[in-house]
């Protein structure tokens, strides 16, 4: 196999975070490889495009192909009636997990950020220390200012870093709640995005107005890195409504912008369609001393060719948090446990957002379908006092109708074609049966259907856990790479928000008037669950799902033995190691993890470039 | 025995869906939406159904009445719904399985699909609107949709 | 909702059509000496129609004869002789003070100054610190040349003697949105530069469009539609972009190319580092994009041209044949790609660097006949006459036009105008984005809808209002 020439550093994967990292090292002349599994970034996007729109299921993974030579999970995967648990119809090895992993990723050049939403949140301060105020999870070996103060001989903190390189475009007035500072007299590269009348109208009936369990009830409007005005050679945001799974015109940032800029250093090379498998480290040293890879020829078929060594001084994961630590774990030639894996906690505290889903009807028309695919939400709930008791979470506005929610406009419609009432309001008819109609009277009652939808979104924060874990499976892909294997449940703390999420809707649909079309929880589906309450005994079911955030695997810490990564992002066990990207962090929160992420890798630039010397 | 032609699908469908015919057909169409669903249809329905079809439009008087003639007849309504499911939604479902949509016609009948106007919005991604819009009211539904 | 604007001139009276007809005939061109023709041929063969007339005068909007009732086919036909009588009024040779020399052709010498090339160029118009441009046809206060440049001007650079012209001053190398530079087969970088009409430059100062401050009052930007009115007829609002080539000595000598003598500026970069250098040299027009905003199109017209040695149509390669941007001996290399990044104007990139470009959509028969017939007319003049090598690839124009020229007011649910056709790109100026996926190839009027000022506001089609300062 043939030997690659050595680099200053070797980063795995062309994501948010290895963009970024490859980015700040070629400004500074330092030699940079990425090894990147999946296939280039192409020249314009209609391909993606093509395929999207004629995709059935507009799911995050429609307009990306398939690629059994770097295969990943899709959200069609997760099937109801424990199809999810078959792992012959599914990339993740699920057959002996609680409950279903419901989140997927990509692996290609600009990774899953292709379809990130764009809401760009910045963590709050008790977010950092959560065993430290509510004697819950753990804390992070960080704080708040680390991340959103200018550190010692900085003037910039990285959270402004990490919104000017994306474009963040929000108020400051508007984002200084729950203890977040900024800088002083910092202002967001780019102007608050406009609200949507869906916003407008639960603004006007229940922001300011209400209290849930002692905390107010406010709406903020969500930072957001898409285009409120023309930036860095990109379009403003026209309101496709499509952020997921994809922008057209690029108003909403996504990685290949800083990959681009990264290749224009001309210090950063990147091979694609190279697959890392084994990280080879020395047994006396300990150092990391290359990162082998498989090679293939062609996305839609496998076809391996043959593989390489990639070298450097030091090296980077940031394949996101299931392909990091299978990566680690498949390292385990001379280490049994893997490589970076003394504390036993490589794949370990696997999080995501578990996502409770709400839906209604307003009485007035709102005009759904409009607009970005959120902008608002309710965020004065993401810390307070309950949180010795239970999760936190945020509440996302969506401003795509029942299009999540209930598979509409496809499903409605077919209801007042059909004569059926899957999506619900179709009880018009005689005693409540459904009505079939065309014509005028088609037109006139779907109109009245979908311009009042709405729905809310509970992202809730997952409680870190030793069992929700990535090891590997004994099924392996198609270049004979093992699979990951996924053990994975919800702790009553995190469950118990879902009991706070669903009183909360109780509260604020009455508030704003409107009608709730949530379906009971359906014990076939997969994110179905139960709770019993300890006190009261009552058990509620609830249904969860994945909102895209895979985060936790390979955590950062004080110490060695119960931690990954120190809290400069570098290895314990590997001096010449750095991990980083969400599956650094200890904890979920309730932000969605982008930001944090691209602020984590502005601070390994950093770091790295220290430790590299001049 | 009058075989379907382009014109009669536009108004039979224009009956089924009740968007007018100069809007699923305009005058100057460099799209041809209606050309790709005719086709569509032609290749899946037989053309005896595709005669009765006609036939049975034709016979009643007018569109209302023809498009609900059509409708109740237990071969011709299946085919009926999926020819407005074509109209609005951009797929072809089989008269045959209703509810199991078989594919997109095409990025261009997902473009054109009429259910996003019918909600006085525009495709999911593919917006035409400038920036703000989502901010404002949108205009009326009639200026979405010509009424048939 | 209303129907298309075509079907209403089926009832043009009579009365106003000959009114029409009679500003056309008016104000038309001089003709040359017609040879004279031969006798008809025998009763079989169809009578060949007459060759276009050329005339100096732009069309005030699309000529749509009365009867037949217009279809597609014959609309776009419509809209292709406009695109042609524009390109050829516009190309006409130039007097000192910008008017067209009547008493000239094209191309009659060979090649000539055009009209358009007295335009003023969007960085005269978008001055540093938002300054307000001096009025059309007087000089800036100081020279706009960048210092390294200055010392470069030779006697005799310009061959226009306008006062207060920009030196031919070509500085832009990348393709909108950062798709990528156009390396022609020589390994240098086209260049790129943007003009506009009096008409649009007023509309700009007068509403201080120039301004990024003065952007921020501005809600509303809908740049003049001109008129056919025979009491007033106005030419509307026209912008034009324009791709040039580096010409090697044998390519100025075989006269195919209309040329210029520029200054290349290369604005220095830190990411990718590209020093700041300045070069004379001779350029070859090899794209020219014309888009005039008209009465009965306030989605505006989009009509663009390229040089006929430019690349093969995808699947139609001439084997051996020179093409500017195609090399035909290398037909395995992926096409329609641009080099690995960094990609840096100053250099003359290897054989391995330089883009394969080729057509993807077509030009179809009727605008390939049109073409021959209008070069036909323009060889006439001249057989040496540069402007023959020019061809329209297609004209794009709205089917349901806007019913006023306020576009986002009057037509709220249809603010592209349902184009035809539906993708329409040139490829020296979209070569990477050619295709058909509906928002994302290259269609000039779904692209520039999302044209806004600085400040987010609808800015009518253009992209120009964002490089205020």
């Amino acid at each position: 196999m043939p030997d690659t020439q050595s680099y200053d550093v070797v980063i795995v994967g062309a994501g948010l975070a290895g963009s970024i990292i490859a980015y700040q090292l070629g400004l500074a002349g330092k030699k940079v490889l990425i090894i990147e599994s999946g296939v280039a970034v192409p020249v314009s996007r209609e391909a993606y495009m093509e395929r999207f729109y004629t995709q059935l299921a507009k799911t995050p993974e429609s307009p990306y192909p398939d690629n059994p030579n770097a295969p990943r999970a899709t959200v069609l995967q997760v099937g109801g009636n424990g199809a999810w648990k078959n792992p012959a119809l599914t990339y993740l090895d699920q057959s002996d997990s609680t409950l279903p992993f419901s989140s997927t990723y990509e692996r290609r050049g600009g990774g899953t950020f292709w379809h990130w939403l764009g809401s760009s949140f910045r963590f709050l301060p008790n977010d950092f220390k959560m065993a430290t105020t509510y004697q819950r999870e753990r804390d992070w070996p960080i704080c708040y200012d680390d991340l959103g103060q200018p550190q010692a001989g900085k003037t910039t903190a990285y959270y402004d870093d990490a919104e000017r390189e994306i474009g963040v475009s929000a108020n400051v007035a508007n984002q200084t709640y729950l203890g977040v500072t900024f800088t002083p007299g910092y202002q967001y590269p780019n102007p608050e995005i406009p609200l949507t009348l869906t916003d407008e109208f639960f603004l006007s009936t229940i922001n300011g107005k209400q209290t849930f369990e002692n905390e107010p009830v406010t709406v903020y409007p969500t930072p957001a890195g898409r285009n409120s005005q023309p930036y860095d050679g990109r379009r403003v945001c026209a309101g496709n409504t499509n952020c997921i799974p994809i922008c057209p015109i690029q108003a909403k940032y996504d990685p290949t912008i800083t990959l681009n800029k990264a290749l224009d250093t001309g210090n950063v090379t990147v091979i694609y369609q190279a697959v890392a498998d084994k990280v080879l480290v020395d047994a006396g040293s300990k150092l990391v001393t290359g990162i082998h890879y498989i090679t293939y020829t062609s996305e839609g078929v496998r076809s391996p060719s043959g593989g390489g060594l990639a070298m450097g001084k030091l090296y980077v994961l940031a394949a996101h948090a299931i392909e990091t630590p299978k990566l680690l774990l498949n390292s385990n030639n001379l280490l049994p446990a893997g490589v970076a894996n003394s504390s036993g906690q490589v794949g370990r505290n696997l999080m995501d957002h578990p996502l409770f889903l709400r839906w209604g009807l307003t009485q007035q028309p709102t005009f759904p379908y409009r607009g970005p695919l959120a902008t608002a939400g309710i965020e004065s709930l993401r810390d307070g006092a309950f949180r010795s008791d239970r999760a936190a979470f945020r509440v996302e506005f969506g401003n795509e109708g029942w299009n999540f929610a209930a598979f509409d406009p496809e499903t409605t419609t077919l209801d007042y074609i059909e004569g059926s009432n899957n999506g619900g309001t179709n009880t018009g008819g005689p005693g409540g049966t459904p009505q079939k109609l065309f014509g005028a009277a088609l037109i006139a009652r779907l109109n009245d259907v979908f311009t009042r939808q709405f729905r809310f979104g509970f992202l809730v924060e997952q409680s870190p856990e030793d069992d929700n874990a990535v090891t590997l499976s004994s099924l392996k892909d198609e270049l004979g790479i093992p699979r990951p294997k996924i053990s994975y449940n919800l702790s009553d703390y995190t469950k118990r928000a879902f009991v706070a999420a669903e009183a909360l809707t109780n509260q604020v649909f009455a508030a704003a008037g409107v009608q709730s079309f949530s379906t009971p929880a359906n014990p076939s589906n997969p994110g179905y669950f139960t709770y019993t309450d300890p006190q009261t005994g009552k058990t509620s079911a609830y249904e969860f799902h994945g909102s895209g955030h895979i985060v936790g695997t390979c955590c950062m810490g004080d110490t060695a033995a119960d931690s990954v990564v120190d809290r400069n992002q570098r290895s314990w066990d590997h001096a010449n190691l750095y991990i980083t990207g969400s599956s650094v962090f200890p904890t979920i929160a309730t932000g969605n993890p982008s930001l944090t992420i691209a602020a984590l890798a502005f601070w390994a630039a950093d770091n790295i470039k220290n430790q590299l010397g001049t | 025995m009058s075989t379907l032609t382009i014109s009669v699908f536009v108004d039979l469908s224009s009956a089924l869906t009740g968007v007018a015919a100069s809007q699923l057909k305009p005058q100057i169409d460099p799209i041809n939406i209606a050309g790709q669903y005719f086709a569509t249809l032609t290749s899946h329905v037989a053309e005896p159904t595709l005669i009765k079809l006609v036939t049975t439009f034709q016979a009643a008087g007018n569109p209302v009445a023809g498009a609900t003639a059509v409708l109740a007849d237990p071969v011709l309504g299946p085919v009926a719904r999926s020819i407005m499911k074509l109209w609005f939604l951009g797929v072809w479902y089989d008269p045959a399985k209703p509810t199991q949509a078989v594919n997109v016609v095409s990025a261009q009948a997902y473009k054109e699909s009429l259910v996003w106007r019918v909600m006085q919005s525009h495709p999911m991604g593919y917006s035409m609107f400038t920036y703000g819009y989502w901010a404002k009211q949108p205009p009326a539904l009639n200026q979405f949709i010509q009424p048939a | 909702m209303k129907s298309s604007r075509w079907q209403f001139l089926l009832f043009i009276g009579l009365g106003g059509l000959a009114a029409l007809l009679a500003v056309v005939a008016c104000t038309n061109s001089i003709q040359t000496a017609s040879p004279v023709p031969a006798p008809p041929a025998l009763a079989t063969t169809p009578p060949t129609p007459p060759p276009p007339a050329l005339s100096f005068n732009i069309p005030f909007d699309v000529t749509v004869p009365p009867q037949p009732p217009p279809t597609l086919e014959s609309l776009q036909h419509d809209f292709d002789v406009m695109s042609w009588q524009t390109f050829v009024a516009m190309s006409w040779p130039v007097l000192p003070d910008g008017q067209p020399n009547t008493g000239q052709l094209p191309g009659q010498d060979g090649d000539n100054p055009t009209v358009w090339q007295t335009w003023k160029t969007a960085p005269e118009v978008f001055l540093p610190n938002g300054a307000p441009p001096p009025p059309w046809g007087t000089p800036l206060a100081s020279s706009p040349l960048p210092a390294i440049c200055r010392d470069q001007l030779q006697p005799g650079e310009y061959f226009l003697t306008q006062i207060g012209k920009t030196p031919n001053l070509l500085t832009e190398s990348i393709q909108p949105f950062n798709t990528g530079p156009l390396i022609d087969q020589n390994g240098r970088y086209a260049r790129f530069e943007i003009l506009m009409n009096q008409t649009m430059f007023d509309y700009i100062v007068a509403n201080k469009l120039y301004n990024k401050k003065a952007q921020a009052g501005v809600t509303s930007v809908v740049f003049p539609c001109g008129t056919t009115n025979p009491a007033n007829p106005q030419v509307g609002t026209i912008m034009v972009k324009a791709s040039w080539k580096i010409l090697s000595p044998i390519e100025i000598q075989s006269g195919r190319f209309h040329t210029m003598k520029a200054l290349i500026y290369t604005p220095p970069s830190t990411n990718p580092i590209i020093a700041e250098t300045c070069e004379h040299a001779t350029v070859g027009l090899v794209g020219l994009h014309i888009v005039h905003k008209t009465a009965d199109a306030p989605q505006w017209v989009w009509s663009t041209f390229e040089h006929i040695d430019n690349c093969p149509t995808d699947g139609q390669v001439v084997p051996g044949h020179d093409y500017s941007f195609y090399n035909s001996n290398a037909p395995g290399a992926a096409i329609n790609t641009p080099p690995d990044r960094p990609w840096n104007p100053n250099n003359i990139e290897p054989p391995a660097r330089r883009p394969q470009i080729v057509r993807m959509i077509p030009i179809d028969q009727p605008t390939q006949q049109l073409n021959a017939t209008y070069q036909a007319a323009l060889r006439a003049v001249n057989p040496s006459s540069v402007w023959q090598y020019y061809q329209l690839v297609s004209t794009q124009w709205p089917t349901q036009p806007a019913p006023s020229c306020d576009v986002e007011t009057s037509a709220p649910t249809n603010l592209t105008g349902t184009p035809a056709p539906q993708f329409l790109g040139n490829s020296t100026l979209e070569s990477y984005i050619q295709g058909r996926v509906p928002n994302v190839s290259s269609s000039c009027i779904e692209c520039h809808l999302n044209a806004t000022t600085t400040k987010s506001v609808f800015s009518d089609f253009t992209y120009l209002l964002e490089r205020a300062q």
